[in-house]
């Protein structure tokens, strides 16, 4: 047990006042105030306050009319009214406030799971229409030949109308945002790797594809001689992940041969 | 008195429960009125009006500070009563249940004179004023000048308190109420009445030694 400091007997003091604390804690108090004049000193003033406020509050006599006149008010209302004691339904008697508590807590708990329920649905839609692209909207687009302007490189019409799945689309299309490199290209069945993406440089306008995927992570690209640009519209039409594959003629190959001054053939 | 005593012997005087103030604070005696009020029994309701609305009044002048207040919040909490009457359980402590009714009016009330911008700070100063009608002179004149200020300034402390502490202070200090029976009529604790009650007695005391050093004068 700690010992009664000055600090822990005025906090108690107030409850010590009017007898309000336990017997153990009381009878330490009373040996610290026994010791300490200035909690002695403070004790008698709560006890004096006490007894002011008791007198200041004492009620005073309103007399019997004041009385009479409020049964008569009442009275007169409830007569008035005819209001009779109200009768509760069973359930109220039963439980009271409880049951609107647990029914409120309930309703709460099935919009939660209701709210729940359709997000994931939603999400699982989302992931079944991406798997389930069809086939052939899978397939690539014609590409551009070699020495084709940028600008010729389209796709026909068909095979672009062909190639629309709701949430992927591979059509050719000028990426204004942001310039590509003039002519990369992809192996086919070459992975997809983010890391080996060149700098490219602003304001440079290029023909890009947008190339529909059923698996993210992995592009198998047929024989591309340009920047890829793999593009997976997903369900929310605000969510749109990019991929940009980089030319082949960027990565130099190292079993090319070279010359004395190391400079390709 | 006349008139009580006219209205108990027309509702059977023989009968007739006693004066709150008079009796030990426990309400067995009302269970059989209870009774008799929930079947539909205006007499029985009167009857328990009699017996319980010297602590009601009270209870609310002391919460409300004047007596226009206090008869209004009264009627308030005898129509409640009456009202939900069904809702009180047999067995159940009737003084608590009505303790509980009537600090919930007083609350109500007071909230709406404060939302309607009236001010309930100051207690009504009936019984000084009668205390002083004919004053004495001399000493006694000075030192029961010096009484009055003193319990003004307690009043004014009880009036600065928050509403939970001074229903937590009237019930346990000036009520009597043991510090269980004033949690159940306040619907909490009784750690929390305990702490509500130190409080209020502290910042009581605290508030009449500032003012009373301020101006000079000793308790």
């Amino acid at each position: 047990m700690r010992g009664m400091t000055c600090e822990r007997a005025r906090a108690l003091l107030p409850l010590y006042a009017a007898h309000d604390l336990d017997s153990a804690r009381e009878r330490e108090v009373a040996a610290h105030a026994g010791a300490c004049a200035g909690c002695r000193q403070l004790v008698e003033e709560f006890a004096q306050s006490r007894r002011l406020t008791v007198e200041a509050l004492k009620t005073p006599d309103f007399g019997e009319a004041f009385y009479a006149q409020i049964r008569g008010a009442v009275l007169t209302e409830i007569r008035r009214g005819q209001r009779t004691p109200s009768s509760p339904s069973p359930f109220a008697l039963l439980f009271g406030r409880r049951l609107a508590y647990a029914a409120t807590f309930a309703v709460a708990l099935l919009a939660c799971g209701l709210a729940l329920y359709h997000f994931r649905r939603a999400a699982d839609g989302v992931e079944r229409q991406l798997v389930s692209v069809p086939a052939e909207s899978r397939q690539l687009a014609p590409l551009p030949q070699p020495g084709v302007s940028s600008q010729q490189a389209t796709v026909p019409e068909e095979t672009r109308q062909r190639s629309r799945p709701r949430f992927a689309r591979v059509s050719p299309q000028k990426n204004t945002r942001r310039g590509l490199p003039e002519a990369a290209s992809v192996r086919a069945g070459t992975r997809f790797d983010a890391r080996r993406l060149p700098e490219l440089p602003l304001g440079t306008n290029r023909n890009v594809y947008n190339i529909a995927l059923s698996s993210p992570g992995v592009a198998e690209l047929g024989s591309v001689n340009s920047v890829a640009r793999i593009e997976i519209q997903t369900a929310d039409p605000n969510i749109r992940i990019i991929w940009l594959a980089p030319r082949e003629s960027e990565a130099p190959d190292p079993n090319e041969p070279k010359n004395e001054n190391g400079e390709r053939k | 008195m006349s008139a009580e005593i006219a209205h108990l012997f027309m509702t059977g005087a023989h009968d007739a429960p006693r004066r709150a103030h008079d009796d030990d604070g426990r309400a067995d005696h009302l269970a059989p009125l209870v009774a008799r009020a929930r079947a539909g029994d205006a007499l029985a309701f009167e009857r328990i009006m009699i017996a319980t609305e010297q602590r009601v009044v009270s209870v609310a002048w002391r919460l409300l500070g004047n007596r226009e207040d206090a008869r209004d919040a009264t009627q308030e909490v005898y129509l409640r009563v009456f009202k939900y009457l069904d809702r009180f359980r047999a067995g159940e402590d009737f003084q608590g249940w009505l303790y509980r009714i009537t600090v919930n009016v007083c609350h109500d009330l007071a909230r709406k004179r404060r939302a309607g911008g009236e001010q309930l700070d100051e207690f009504d100063p009936g019984h000084e004023r009668a205390a002083f009608a004919n004053p004495p002179g001399g000493a006694d004149a000075e030192r029961l000048t010096l009484r009055a200020q003193q319990l003004a300034l307690v009043r004014r402390a009880l009036a600065t308190l928050p509403e939970k502490e001074r229903a937590a202070l009237v019930l346990r200090d000036l009520e009597g109420l043991s510090t269980e029976e004033t949690a159940r009529a306040l619907g909490s604790r009784p750690v929390t009445v305990r702490s509500q009650v130190s409080s209020a007695r502290a910042k009581i005391k605290s508030y009449c030694d500032r003012l009373l050093h301020k101006g000079g004068t000793a308790q």
